[in-house]
């Protein structure tokens, strides 16, 4: 593997610092995922993406880079891939889920920014993640205050384009995020030098419908009584699913459904007794897998995550019957307006939307997870608790950042919890 | 002790965990310990009972890789370090 | 058969012998540094009882509860003082449980804990902010609390316990009555647990457990800023260990 660091230098990363994340990532990806039991064979696709995210991906974009193709570094469910990939561009998810990228960014944020920011703006800057590299322009969108003025710093070194998602959900808010769309698409066309023809967004609405639809079977099945999957695991497959190539993504996860398919006619459960956790609230950006970890080592598993990375990136599907790009851009518009995050107000939403998937993944509680000074989850916490108890669904909330310190005490509350559904 | 078969790429070594796992192995796949290599990289992880059948089944049928090391490492669930 | 409740805390490690037809025997021994060498003079004590440890189902808890290798199983202090408490008191009960590093409420019903809440990482509002405090103004806690009774509270705010020190020491430079201080630093703690309860509904019945369990002086502020009587349990230091116990003994059956 000598070549990634080949790779990595060519970038421009900082070699030295970047080793540090090498050096612990493996005793991680080791404690966290192969110390389960029983897992599905086919994670063995996921499991190499993983063991060399920063190798293969990044190689295959390099090479995409060499023969004129654009790269799109994105942050949000909320920025439609139909059209970049539509443009022939590649976009890719940047994470920031790491502990290791957050004092980098705390040199240029406020001590009381949310974590995920933070670690944006330090893996840009420490040139420590490969895909914050190879990005051509990163397109930001205004889903909170903090991401806004971010963008703004990340802007100073790198193009940066960002939409302007709207705060509420009227008609014409919906008319507007279209011309955002639409604005994206330009930016699009004229990055990649491709025209975008109603034929090939049509196409591109398939794929990424076909991938959404992947994750929709992979969470029915999750929906059976017997596990037939860790929430560790499928925690794994929604990361990917921000970076991966969305064809080679949505076949990997189906083969995986089809083992899953045989798992649940053979009654295989991966959590006997477990009480069922459906997990809500802010994004679990890779490598962030602290909460899965902790509550599926507390005598729970997790069934559901009503999360970024979770159903909120794949419930809904964008309408195929668009025949004019306008109407498939309003399509397009309609799905993502769908997606129910606390930036919005008000967010009814979202509390149906925890409540109905509480009922369908026959959940014994609901965790809402917040992370650090994300203020707009914080303060929809305190009424997504009061529904949860008008409907007599237990919750506990729980709020976190990156760092490792406080696992034993949430570890605490977690059993504890538990120990109240039993 | 566990076990790791180290390559020189991640297709060398998909092409092996394929052909061990059709040949009955339980490899599974990992990342490469830092005790083993600077460069982050796919392994196989095999299991102490059955690496000298596997050794000997690559004697037989060479497939490309660069070395096969023991390693003391153990997986905790309960460390709770994320890195 | 003896049933044993090991409560690691913090601060200190209880334990609770309960044997059948008897009532329960509570001891304390400082945690100290290591949770296993206090676990290991527990072990000790126990292997002394009649039958030894084999007679012995053990339950432990309190952060320090992995450290006990020789327990049959380990319970959260949360449910342990929630089964502990509604016994101590003997009806349903609102629990506030003021540990060393922690404060937790517990809502208990029919002995089984339905609800519960735990401040944040910061030790404003636990038995370590008085500690820090008591050292700060040359007290051991129990001078700092009868000082306390005859002051009037200065008004201690910040919600860091760090920064708070910074405002004793203020107070201390400007030659306030050390009385006075104390006060504040009572009233602060019980503002800090009362702000962190609010959230929450009461019970009828509120009682008091952990480390400042049998304080009646700092259970009557507490009621002043709740507005509700707040009842103090004498051996309520004990209500971790002594539901561990009572755990142990129906898991037996």
């Amino acid at each position: 593997m000598a070549d990634n660091q080949k790779m990595w230098g060519d970038l421009g990363m900082n070699l030295e610092m970047h080793d540090q994340l090498c050096a612990v990532l493996p005793g991680a990806i080791g404690d966290v995922f192969m110390s389960q039991e029983n897992r599905p064979e086919h994670m063995d696709y996921f499991d190499m993406v993983l063991a060399d995210v920063h190798g293969l991906r990044p190689a295959e974009l390099v090479e995409f880079r060499e023969k004129g193709g654009k790269v799109f570094g994105t942050f949000c469910a909320y920025v439609p891939d139909e059209v970049i990939i539509a443009a022939g561009g590649i976009a890719t998810g940047l994470c920031a889920g790491s502990q290791f990228w957050v004092p980098g960014g705390e040199r240029y944020l406020p001590a009381n920014t949310c974590p995920l920011i933070k670690a944006m703006l330090g893996a840009r800057f420490d040139r420590t993640c490969p895909f914050y590299r190879l990005a051509d322009i990163y397109i930001g969108e205004t889903t909170c205050d903090g991401k806004k003025k971010a963008y703004e710093i990340l802007g100073t070194d790198v193009p940066m384009h960002v939409m302007d998602l709207p705060q509420m959900k009227r008609p014409k808010d919906l008319k507007k995020w279209a011309e955002e769309i639409k604005d994206l698409l330009a930016i699009a066309e004229d990055l990649t030098g491709n025209k975008v023809t109603p034929e090939k967004l049509a196409e591109k609405i398939k794929v990424i419908n076909a991938k959404r639809a992947a994750l929709q079977r992979l969470y029915d099945l999750r929906k059976n009584e017997k596990a037939p999957i860790s929430g560790t695991d499928t925690l794994l497959i929604s990361q990917i699913a921000y970076y991966d190539d969305p064809e080679r993504f949505t076949k990997m996860v189906n083969i995986l459904c089809d083992e899953l398919d045989q798992r649940v006619a053979d009654g295989v459960d991966v959590a006997p007794g477990a009480k069922r956790i459906l997990l809500s609230g802010t994004p679990m950006a890779i490598p962030n897998w602290k909460m899965h970890n902790i509550v599926e080592t507390s005598g729970a598993v997790v069934v559901c995550e009503e999360t970024c990375t979770g159903t909120r990136y794949f419930e809904n599907q964008v309408d195929e019957s668009g025949e004019t790009l306008d109407d498939m851009i309003q399509n397009i518009a309609d799905r993502y307006m769908g997606i129910n995050c606390a930036c919005f107000t008000p967010n009814e939403g979202r509390f149906d939307d925890v409540i109905r998937l509480a009922k369908e993944y026959k959940v014994d509680g609901v965790i809402d997870i917040n992370l650090k000074f994300c203020q707009t989850y914080d303060i929809e916490g305190y009424t997504l608790e009061q529904r949860l108890n008008e409907a007599g669904i237990k919750v506990l909330g729980i709020e976190t950042d990156y760092t490792d310190s406080d696992a034993s005490q949430i570890k605490t509350r977690v059993e504890a919890f538990v120990e109240t559904l039993a | 002790m566990n076990y790791y078969i180290l390559f020189k790429n991640h297709t060398d070594s998909m092409a092996m965990y394929t052909t061990l796992k059709k040949e009955g192995f339980k490899v599974r796949i990992s990342p490469t310990p830092r005790e083993l290599s600077v460069c982050c990289g796919v392994s196989l992880l095999a299991l102490e009972s059955e690496i000298d059948a596997i050794k000997a089944y690559l004697a037989d049928n060479p497939l490309d890789h660069l070395s096969i090391e023991p390693l003391d490492n153990t997986f905790d669930n309960t460390r709770h370090r994320y890195g | 058969m003896n049933y044993i409740g090991i409560d690691i805390g913090s601060t200190a490690s209880k334990v609770c012998i309960l044997k059948e037809g008897e009532a329960p025997m509570f001891k304390v021994l400082p945690t100290g540094w290591n949770s296993k060498i206090t676990a290991g003079i527990i072990r000790e004590e126990l292997e002394k009882l009649e039958g030894g440890l084999s007679a012995c189902k053990t339950i432990a808890t309190g952060y320090g509860r992995i450290s006990v290798e020789y327990a049959d199983s380990v319970v959260t202090e949360i449910t342990c003082h929630g089964r502990g408490g509604y016994e101590m008191i003997g009806r349903d009960c609102t629990i506030i449980d003021i540990g060393g590093q922690d404060t937790k409420y517990i809502d208990v019903k029919g002995g089984r804990t339905v609800d519960f809440l735990m401040n944040d990482k910061c030790a404003a509002g636990t038995g370590k902010f008085i500690e820090v405090m008591a050292n700060r103004l040359g007290l051991t806690i129990d001078e700092l609390f009868d000082l306390a009774r005859h002051g009037n509270p200065l008004p201690i705010s910040s919600l860091c316990t760090v920064f708070a020190e910074s405002e004793v020491i203020n107070y201390m430079g400007e030659g306030r009555e050390r009385e006075d201080i104390a006060a504040g630093v009572i009233d602060s703690v019980a503002l800090k647990v009362a702000t962190l309860v609010q959230r929450k509904a009461l019970q009828d019945t509120v009682i008091v457990t952990g480390g400042l369990s049998g304080n009646e002086f700092f259970a009557s502020v507490l009621s002043g800023k709740l507005g509700r009587t707040v009842i103090p349990m004498p051996d309520g230091r004990y209500a971790g260990a002594y539901g561990a116990a009572l755990i142990a003994k129906e898991r037996d059956r």
